[in-house]
């Protein structure tokens, strides 16, 4: 018996790779595209395009928030502001885009309004806005994913999307996070 | 060998029960009563008074309370959704470490369940998959 643990490792002793899980930046073009005419068709203002765009984004992301927390925090929670941004500009941003966001910034005169700074967007690669539908950002579904996992964590929080350098997520925190984020710093 | 645990109950973040599952007794209102009980005990475990941070970030929140018959254990995920687990006193076998291991099982189990995109966080928990985790944390050995 003794033999057997001294032989070299074989594949089966080795624990299994995580693997890459990506998909083709075509089939999820093609998905995207799918979602924004299917909104498209039943709305009639771009504003309304975009909150229905969002609302999507927040099913996908109340259903990723706990399988990521499980997967990544090693049965932790997440109870400081910075670190749940950093975690959303690193860890979401990766399983979700393949990358991490490009820029995450507070704002000089707000400490409640954070902004997470993307030049272009997975989501809108191919998406050329038309002329009359000069505000419209389909990066809204990704704000709406964005949103549900902050409220999720227990950090309620209203992300809206804008053109600014690029795609701009702006995160306005509620008074009540900033107030239990002072609580647990000062500790 | 004694049961591993008698009640096992998942509960909203709002506090209202998604799933409740106990062994077949003649009392098995009493289960709901003392999971409703101990909800008290979790907010208070969770409110953030006299903590340090490390703590706070802990999901497992150990014994909630002891009475007579039965051990009352506790846990919340990063979601506020609260699992309890009800063990009798008698069972000397399930230590902290067994009860942990339970908790991520059932943790486990109920993120599987929630990826399913038919499930709607907040309604009730019907998956049979969920259901057979449960029911294996509470049979007999």
């Amino acid at each position: 018996m003794a033999s057997i643990g001294k032989q070299k490792a074989s594949n089966l002793d080795k624990s299994l790779s995580k693997g890459k899980p990506e998909v083709n930046v075509a089939t999820f073009a093609l998905l995207f595209s799918e979602i924004v005419q299917y909104c498209q068709n039943r709305v009639y203002t771009v504003p309304e395009l975009q909150s229905k765009l969002a609302e999507m984004g927040q099913h996908v992301g109340t259903h990723l928030l706990d399988v990521l927390f499980v997967r990544e925090k090693g049965f932790k929670r997440e109870i400081k502001l910075l670190s749940m941004l950093i975690f959303i500009k690193s860890n979401f941003w990766k399983t979700v885009y393949g990358r991490e966001a490009e820029k995450l910034e507070q704002a000089n005169d707000d400490e409640r309004t954070y902004y997470i700074i993307e030049k272009e967007p997975l989501v809108n690669r191919f998406i050329s806005v038309p002329k009359d539908k000069g505000s419209l950002n389909c990066a809204a579904f990704t704000a709406g994913m964005l949103e549900a996992v902050l409220n999720g964590a227990n950090f309620p929080a209203k992300v809206t999307v804008h053109w600014h350098k690029g795609t701009c997520f702006m995160i306005k925190f509620d008074e009540s996070v900033i107030a239990r984020d002072k609580m647990i710093d000062s500790r | 060998m004694s049961n591993m645990a008698v009640c096992v109950a998942v509960i909203a973040k709002e506090n209202y029960p998604l799933f409740i599952k106990t062994t077949p007794t003649d009392n098995e209102l009493q289960f709901y009563y003392t999971v409703h009980t101990s909800l008290d005990v979790v907010e208070e475990k969770i409110s953030s008074v006299g903590k340090n941070a490390n703590d706070l970030r802990e999901l497992y929140l150990g014994l909630l309370y002891p009475t007579e018959d039965y051990k009352v254990y506790g846990y919340v995920t990063n979601t506020k959704v609260k699992f309890v687990v009800v063990v009798e006193s008698s069972n000397t076998s399930l230590r902290d470490n067994e009860i942990r291991t339970m908790f991520k099982r059932l943790h486990g189990a109920y993120v599987d369940m929630l990826s399913n995109p038919f499930y709607n966080p907040g309604e009730n928990i019907v998956s049979r998959k969920f259901e057979n985790v449960v029911m294996g944390m509470m049979k007999q050995d």
